[in-house]
């Protein structure tokens, strides 16, 4: 169960992006579920569920977007930015650190999708990556990974702390 | 002393029952003429109170004896409950495509088009592009370029790409949107582009021309890729900036693409 759990949880919020996630945008802008499910599982999951749940996202992602494969690289170029650089320099299992990766994972992901968009598609989103929603996307995945990974987090000690008990 | 006290107490109450039960047997017998009499007025709310509360008690009794029953009666009222609901769903269901069709049917003997009706089952998942995708594709003709309304006549976009049982639809909100318009009753030419998640506008509208807020905007079919007179909402916002060729037009749609759940295709 814990083993398939990355997947099934990412599976639902990706499954949630293409499907309820666009009626409750807000200022028309969408949160980015599978980036906040990754910032969240970073802490507790393996490398390999983690980047086989990126693929996952990522395909789910692709099928409902335009640019068929875009999805999938991005989110995987992130997830190895989160693994490599983020975990290793930026924080070691700090609760704010949550905030940080998901903030600054907007940005990079954004950034890779536009830039690989404009490159191999050549279609232009810079004007929404230098607009003021961009910010606002950040925000809000930002505090979506700061109280469900919170809530996530004080489940999975709770759980070891009963453990440690018996 | 005591249980003489008690002896006669339980006696009148036993003769005071004997009595009611008698006159119950009397009323009873002779119902009509006993309704007319004083003793009924009397006794009829008595009446009617113990009957009601003896209803009650043996409702009480009859079910916690017959409960199990009752259990599978609710159970089978239940089920039965859901179907009915289910089918209520798809009436609902059923009306709403109904309109859909109805208002396809006026187009179409207006203009003389071929629809599709079909379902949005996803939305583009992330904020760079408005696009959604529908249920049908190449089996059922629908090629890249054709124009996808709703409720009537309003352009909601235009198919991006069509595989063979799905297509990819970019809604006019989406920055790659385009079309050749009419605004207004002066029916001033321009270009209606999507904006992505801000304000679609007018370009190419001339400083000189007479447009204001609430104009109508409606497709020209000079591009060729639209047929004319399909709506596309109304002017919200004019700005006209010194030294500049163009006035800055934003526009108001009448819909918002990620609440779309069933659009019309124009083959």
């Amino acid at each position: 169960m814990r083993k398939i759990f990355p997947f099934i949880f990412i599976l639902a919020l990706a499954l949630l992006q293409i499907t309820l996630v666009p009626k409750m945008a807000i200022f028309g802008v969408k949160p980015n579920l599978v980036l906040v499910g990754l910032s969240i599982l970073l802490f507790t999951s393996n490398f390999l569920n983690l980047i086989l749940s990126a693929v996952l996202g990522g395909l789910i992602y692709d099928v409902s977007d335009y640019f068929f494969g875009l999805n999938i690289i991005v989110l995987i170029l992130t997830f190895f930015i989160f693994w490599f650089l983020g975990k290793k320099y930026v924080a070691s299992h700090h609760f704010l650190s949550l905030l940080s990766f998901s903030v600054f994972g907007t940005a990079i992901f954004n950034f890779l999708y536009t830039s690989l968009s404009y490159l191999i598609f050549h279609y232009n989103f810079f004007d929404y990556f230098l607009s003021w929603r961009h910010l606002l996307e950040m925000a809000i995945n930002g505090a979506l990974t700061f109280i469900f990974g919170g809530l996530f987090l004080i489940g999975v000690n709770i759980k070891k702390e009963n453990a440690a008990k018996f | 002393m005591r249980k003489n006290k008690r002896a006669k107490i339980v006696s009148l109450s036993f003769s005071i029952i004997i009595c009611v039960i008698a006159v119950f047997a009397v009323t009873g017998e002779k119902s009509s003429a006993a309704n007319q009499g004083l003793v009924s007025q009397i006794l009829n709310p008595v009446r009617s109170y113990l009957l009601k509360v003896t209803d009650t008690l043996a409702d009480i009794f009859s079910g916690i004896l017959d409960s199990e029953n009752l259990k599978k009666e609710n159970e089978k009222l239940f089920i039965q409950n859901q179907t009915l609901k289910s089918i209520l769903s798809s009436y609902v269901e059923m009306k709403a495509e109904n309109e859909t069709l109805r208002e396809a049917l006026k187009i179409k003997d207006r203009q003389n088009f071929d629809f599709i009706l079909a379902d949005v089952i996803s939305r583009s998942p992330l904020n760079f592009s408005q696009s959604f995708t529908i249920n049908k594709g190449q089996t059922e003709e629908i090629k890249a370029g054709q124009a996808v309304i709703w409720a009537g006549q309003v352009l909601v976009g235009e198919v991006r790409d069509a595989e063979p049982n799905s297509s990819e639809i970019r809604a006019v909100s989406d920055g790659e949107f385009r079309a050749a318009v009419f605004v207004g009753e002066g029916r001033t030419e321009a270009v209606f582009k999507g904006n992505g998640l801000e304000p679609a506008q007018l370009d190419l509208v001339p400083v000189k021309a007479n447009i204001a807020v609430g104009d109508r905007i409606i497709t020209s079919g000079l591009d060729k890729k639209f047929p004319r007179g399909l709506y596309l909402g109304e002017v919200k916002k004019v700005k006209n900036l010194e030294g500049k060729v163009f006035q800055e037009v934003e526009v108001e749609l009448p819909f918002r693409w990620n609440e779309l759940e069933e659009i019309l295709v124009i083959r």
